[in-house]
């Protein structure tokens, strides 16, 4: 009943700003809609909640204006696109949207969209315009990344026990609001960037031997991943620790699970998780298992993002991880995760982990 | 006969038509293709400047001004054969229909063939050529021989309204090698690329064996005088084979016809393209072209007004050649060195004149013949250093920017025309002068543009590479002004037109097809293309302005179409009704939204932006 009610609501609000766009339309004057500026210049970090939010500037995009039509156009394609799969009930993945927007506008040679970043743009738009989330508008990320763990859940209908998933492990759906958890036998979370890396650990069965539930994304972790790892830390009292390859891109996979992304400072509340904690790789961690022989000189990027990350305002406020970032700095270089496995296939689970824990060595 | 005597003819004979043979090269007839333009080329310049000087005479003497109108025909004529015995040439023989011309040792006899036959008698050669059903067949003295067939011949024929000819002087002017040069007076003229026309007689004798047949009227006679006039080679003397009369259509011109072998082209290289582009430069005349398709093409004048007439100026030192300044010097009436240096050179004054002869150790006073070689050479290098003013510049006679564009016009049938005229510069003691032009779209189709090279008036078509035109042309930064640029050339529907005028054209070689690069006639050139695509890049920025413009205005119905499909959708009502009511909001809003559409394309046209920079700091830099 109350997905019903949930739905009934989206549809009012999306349909709203179609009639409103309409009577514009009709009292002649040029439409337009109002969404949150993005990017850092509108993202304000509050010391309060420790998580990143969208500040209160606003653009507003119009029909009839060279540089907005295109977008504009986009934006409304979706939503009539979101408010049909609402009435339907039905869900579609981000590059089936895609597909289903793309086609030429009659007697023209321009096709409504050329490629998926414009559909993925137009979702965010309207995730902006509405406050709805693209869940709500029936949305969906690609599934994406591994869980393992003593953990059963139930997903519409179907239970799943997160310790009997194999190899490969569990598929994170990108929603996961209606995810009911059944038993949960963890004391805590780690979350790694790196899929090679989960699967040398469930391969070691780590999640057993060190009672916790292992979460592995690629790259940049998803929102459905950053909204499960917030409902097992509020709903589930778990601490969440979290494993990256000791360079600043890891530092920034780090800082949106913790504090929330720039372009989407609006649901951080949703997906931010200010508890979150870094495990590592850190720079000590190098000195301390001797790494140095695995060491990736810097590349110009690396240097360019590493200025830019050290002039966040989140970072600026923590002594520790501006000692950090001035190492890294020093260093010149990265080095990833799988240098471990230099040290022997299973060195991570059974010493680097465990000391880690011991120690209580994390950044915060 | 003395054996010297006898020699001494020999010695001439050899020096006419070896003289020609050695020269065929530079005298334009190193290949058949060439031969006929070169030949076609002699005739018309002569016209040209005929026209030109009689409409000046009729000026001075304020009569009314005879504008040059000027028929070119190109005919096909003969077949022509190489007979051969093994492997030497025997004759040749040319065949048009039934008529057979057989030239044999430098004498030639024409006779009709019969019943499939036809004989010739040269003192110990008797020829018979028989015909079996259109197969050639040829024997001499009994004996068969082959026949190999060559370039056929070419009837040409230039007919004029100048002043005409006295009788008198046309056996000189076509039958006697190198008479009448032009080459000292130091005048702007089409002649100085003339080797003359006498040469083209020569050819056509050499080839064909025919003379050349010339018809002239000046004004007073009541028909024209006919001469059929050949060069005797022996004596480089022009013989007369038969004279008369006939009518003439003007009350005043020449005609000249010459049967020449030759190889017809079509294409940048051939005669079409030198008739056209002769007609571009010449905006006073009228030009009648009949091509060897028998069509008639016809280029209108597009001014009654006639080039100024060029005046002659005294060479200034700085581009005097020791050779011409000992032969000022022999043939002075002037009584003193001083007054030849001051009475026949320009810009020397009396006082530089006194410095100068002194300064090499010379009586002022020394008579002009007793001054030898190697002394007029100091004086002559002494003269140049000094710091003489440049010579005066009024002798030149440029085509005129109007002009020019309006030939431009007519020609092309083109979007957009400018022409551009510098001020006279000097090279070495030289006047000169440059000026430009630009078509651009309309008729003219091709992706890149073409370059249209003139040196006095004359259309340069080879040896493009080696020419500062070409260089200068290939030197300008066309994408410093917004045009799109491959191998240096912009692209583009573009037909640009560079014309050198100058008392003395600075040709690469003697076969005057290339102007030699000296820098300031580079740079002169240089900044007239300059300031010419600066122009027409505003005029291209201002349409592709339109373009962007209409292209944009347009963006918003196509996805209003878009956007009544979606928000018909999206609210639930018929797709037509939205539709209408975006049309409506469109047409309501049309101004707002056109200049809404001119703010931004200000902001982003990126020629107009590139332009309004380029303007800040012009190119006069590399001055």
């Amino acid at each position: 009943m109350a997905e019903k009610q949930k739905g009934k609501n989206s549809i009012e609000i999306i349909s709203g700003l179609g009639k409103n766009l309409y009577a514009q339309i009709s009292s002649g004057e040029n439409p337009y809609f109002d969404l949150p500026t993005r990017g850092l210049a509108n993202v304000k970090y509050s010391e309060e909640k420790r998580i990143l939010t969208m500040g209160s500037g606003l653009s507003r995009r119009y029909f009839l204006n060279v540089g907005h039509v295109r977008k504009f156009v986009q934006t409304v394609a979706m939503a009539a696109l979101s408010k049909e799969l609402i009435e339907s009930g039905k869900h579609t993945s981000l590059r089936s949207a895609f597909y289903q927007i793309r086609r030429t506008i009659p007697g023209t040679k321009i096709d409504v969209v050329d490629d998926q970043s414009e559909t993925n743009k137009a979702i965010e738009d309207l995730e902006l315009i509405t406050d709805l989330t693209r869940e709500q508008l029936h949305i969906n990320a690609n599934k994406a990344g591994a869980v393992a763990g003593n953990v059963i859940v139930e997903d519409r209908g179907d239970v799943i026990d997160w310790s009997k998933m194999g190899s490969g492990g569990w598929a994170i759906p990108s929603n996961v609001e209606d995810l009911s958890f059944k038993k949960i036998d963890a004391k805590f979370v780690i979350y790694m960037e790196k899929q090679t890396i989960w699967d040398r650990m469930n391969e070691d069965k780590a999640w057993k031997k060190l009672n916790c539930i292992i979460i592995a994304s690629q790259g940049q972790a998803t929102r459905g991943i950053r909204r499960l790892l917030q409902r097992l830390s509020r709903e589930h009292n778990l601490p969440v620790y979290i494993l990256t390859d000791g360079d600043i891109w890891g530092v920034y996979i780090y800082s949106t699970i913790k504090f929330g992304s720039i372009t989407l400072a609006s649901a951080s509340d949703k997906l931010a998780l200010p508890e979150a904690k870094f495990m590592g790789l850190t720079m000590d961690d190098i000195e301390k298992y001797d790494l140095k022989r695995h060491l990736i000189k810097f590349k110009d990027v690396d240097v360019s993002r590493l200025n830019q990350i050290k002039n966040y305002e989140w970072f600026k406020k923590s002594k520790r991880w501006m000692e950090e970032l001035g190492k890294m700095e020093k260093l010149g270089a990265k080095v990833e995760l799988d240098a471990f496995t230099a040290k022997g296939l299973s060195f991570m689970t059974e010493h680097y982990l465990p000391e880690k824990l011991r120690e209580k060595d994390f950044l915060d | 006969m003395e054996i010297a005597e006898e020699l001494a003819k020999n010695q001439r004979a050899i020096s006419v038509t070896e003289f020609f043979e050695k020269n065929r090269h530079l005298l334009g007839f190193d290949n058949k293709q060439k031969a006929l333009l070169t030949c076609v080329k002699e005739a018309v310049d002569n016209s040209l400047d005929a026209c030109e000087e009689l409409g000046h005479m009729q000026e001075k003497r304020k009569q009314e001004v005879s504008l040059p109108e000027i028929t070119v025909e190109v005919k096909p004529m003969s077949d022509n054969y190489q007979i051969v015995d093994g492997k030497t040439n025997v004759a040749q023989m040319l065949v048009r229909k039934n008529d057979y011309t057989v030239m044999y040792r430098g004498k030639s006899d024409s006779k009709q063939m019969k019943g499939g036959k036809v004989s010739f008698k040269f003192d110990d050669a008797a020829f018979s050529f028989t015909d079996n059903n259109g197969k050639l067949a040829a024997m001499l003295n009994g004996s068969q021989l082959t026949l190999k067939k060559n370039a056929p011949t070419f009837l040409i024929r230039i007919r004029d309204n100048g002043p005409g000819i006295l009788p008198s002087k046309i056996p000189d002017i076509f039958g006697r090698m190198l008479y009448g040069s032009k080459f000292q007076a130091m005048k702007q003229g089409r002649g100085q690329q003339g080797i003359g026309i006498h040469s083209a007689v020569l050819y056509s004798q050499l080839t064909t064996g025919k003379s050349a047949k010339v018809l002239s009227k000046i004004a007073s006679a009541k028909r024209a005088t006919m001469m059929r006039v050949q060069i005797n080679i022996l004596k480089n003397e022009p013989e007369v084979l038969e004279k008369g009369e006939e009518d003439f259509p003007y009350e005043h011109g020449t005609q000249i016809e010459l049967e020449i072998e030759g190889i017809y082209v079509s294409g940048s290289k051939g005669i079409d393209e030198y008739i056209k582009r002769t007609s571009i430069v010449n905006p006073a005349a009228t030009i009648y072209y009949i091509g060897p398709d028998e069509e008639k093409v016809t280029f209108k004048r597009v001014t009654t007004q006639l080039p100024k007439e060029p005046s002659a100026i005294k060479p200034h030192p700085q581009g005097l050649e020791i050779g011409i300044f000992v032969r000022i010097l022999k043939n002075s009436t002037e009584r003193s060195l001083v007054s030849v240096l001051v009475n026949e050179l320009s810009r020397v004054s009396r006082s530089v004149a006194e410095t100068t002869v002194k300064s090499v150790g010379l009586d002022p006073k020394i008579k002009p013949a007793d001054v030898d070689r190697a002394q007029a050479n100091s004086i002559l290098k002494a003269l140049q250093s000094m710091d003489l003013m440049r010579p005066q510049t009024d002798c030149l006679s440029p085509i005129g920017v109007e002009e020019l564009e309006k030939r431009m016009r007519q020609e092309f049938k083109p979007e957009y025309v400018k022409a551009i005229s510098r001020k006279p510069e000097v090279y070495r003691g030289m006047p000169f002068q440059i000026e430009t032009a630009v078509a651009y779209g309309g008729e003219i189709k091709g992706e890149k543009a073409a370059l249209l090279r003139f040196a006095n008036k004359i259309p340069l078509l080879f040896d493009s590479a080696s020419c500062a035109l070409t260089q200068s042309f290939l030197g300008v930064d066309y994408s410093r002004y917004g045009m799109k640029v491959e191998n240096k050339v912009p692209t583009g529907p573009l037909v640009f037109l560079v014309h050198i005028a100058s008392v003395w054209v600075p040709y690469t070689s003697e076969s005057k097809n290339a102007v030699a690069s000296y820098p300031i006639i580079t740079k002169e050139i240089k900044l007239a293309l300059q300031e010419l695509v600066r122009d027409m890049s505003k005029f291209l920025s201002k349409k592709h302005r339109s373009h962007l413009f209409e292209e944009r205005i347009n963006l918003f119905d196509k996805y209003g179409i878009e956007l009544a499909f979606s928000l018909s959708k999206l609210i639930g009502t018929d797709e037509k009704t939205v539709q209408k009511k975006i049309e409506a909001l469109l047409n309501k809003k049309r101004e707002e939204v056109e200049e809404h559409v001119n703010e931004t394309l200000s902001t982003t046209d990126v020629i107009s932006s590139k332009m309004e920079s380029d303007n800040g700091n012009s190119d006069e830099g590399e001055q």
